[in-house]
């Protein structure tokens, strides 16, 4: 079983950590993403992608979203997202988006969407404090040392 | 759950290296201690380093400045590992956030 957790000092958003792989791009790195059911597909904003690495004007595919803020730019790619339960390594391929750099998106967290949200039953519990996430499979799976 | 045990028997430990690199979980390890760390203490942070960009390795904040690049540049003159720290900007004053 994943777990998801508050975070009680930013307002109580729930997260989930997860590692992060471009192979194209040689990216791989640690991202905490905000569980967002009302987000279409997952999103790196722009401190985690370049915290990563990721090179912009190397990214060639281009895509528009809409949100609360208005239309944005994003440069949709290939990648892996794994989570762990300590058990298991659970991977997820996906059609990531990257959200262009924007001083506003600088400061918004990344969000994992229903790209993969919608492969998982969650129990989600505020008052309980606990987010469990019952995996049912994965598009690869690798047991932890 | 037994279909998940038998897989996992199946799962070869090097292949996960070989797609995910070794130590995989340490790295899940220490980046949530940092996530955990800025998810209980932002109110502080926000107070310590107010308007700041900070990065957060291993439970502990290791560097501060007023940019995203200056940030990621202190990490890597310290050799510290972008890819498994937490970096944030605090604002104690920052807008609240609707996605």
């Amino acid at each position: 079983m994943l777990t998801g957790r508050f975070e009680k000092e930013h307002a109580d958003r729930p997260v989930i950590e997860g590692q992060l792989s471009m192979p194209q791009f040689g990216i791989d790195g640690q991202v905490l993403f905000l569980i967002d059911t009302g987000a279409e597909r997952t999103i790196l904003m722009p401190a985690d992608a370049i915290r990563l690495g990721v090179e912009f004007d190397k990214l060639k595919n281009q895509d528009e979203g809409i949100g609360f803020g208005g239309r944005s730019t994003m440069y949709p790619e290939p990648a892996r997202v794994a989570f762990t339960d300590g058990v298991g390594l659970f991977v997820y391929h996906i059609t990531l988006d990257i959200a262009e750099d924007t001083e506003d998106g600088r400061r918004l967290p990344s969000v994992l969407g229903r790209d993969v949200l919608n492969r998982w039953h969650i129990e989600y519990s505020f008052p309980k404090g606990k987010i469990e996430i019952f995996t049912d499979g994965a598009d690869e799976i690798f047991a932890v040392d | 759950m037994a279909g998940r045990k038998v897989a996992l028997e199946k799962l070869s430990k090097q292949g996960m290296r070989e797609h995910l690199g070794g130590d995989a979980i340490g790295r899940f390890r220490r980046f949530g201690k940092s996530a955990e760390f800025v998810g209980s203490n932002a109110r502080k942070l926000a107070a310590q380093y107010n308007r700041a960009w900070v990065g957060v390795h291993n439970g502990a904040v290791v560097v501060h400045g007023d940019t995203l690049e200056d940030v990621i540049a202190q990490l890597r003159a310290k050799k510290i590992d972008p890819n498994e720290t937490l970096v944030e900007f605090v604002d104690k004053d920052g807008p609240r956030i609707i996605l």
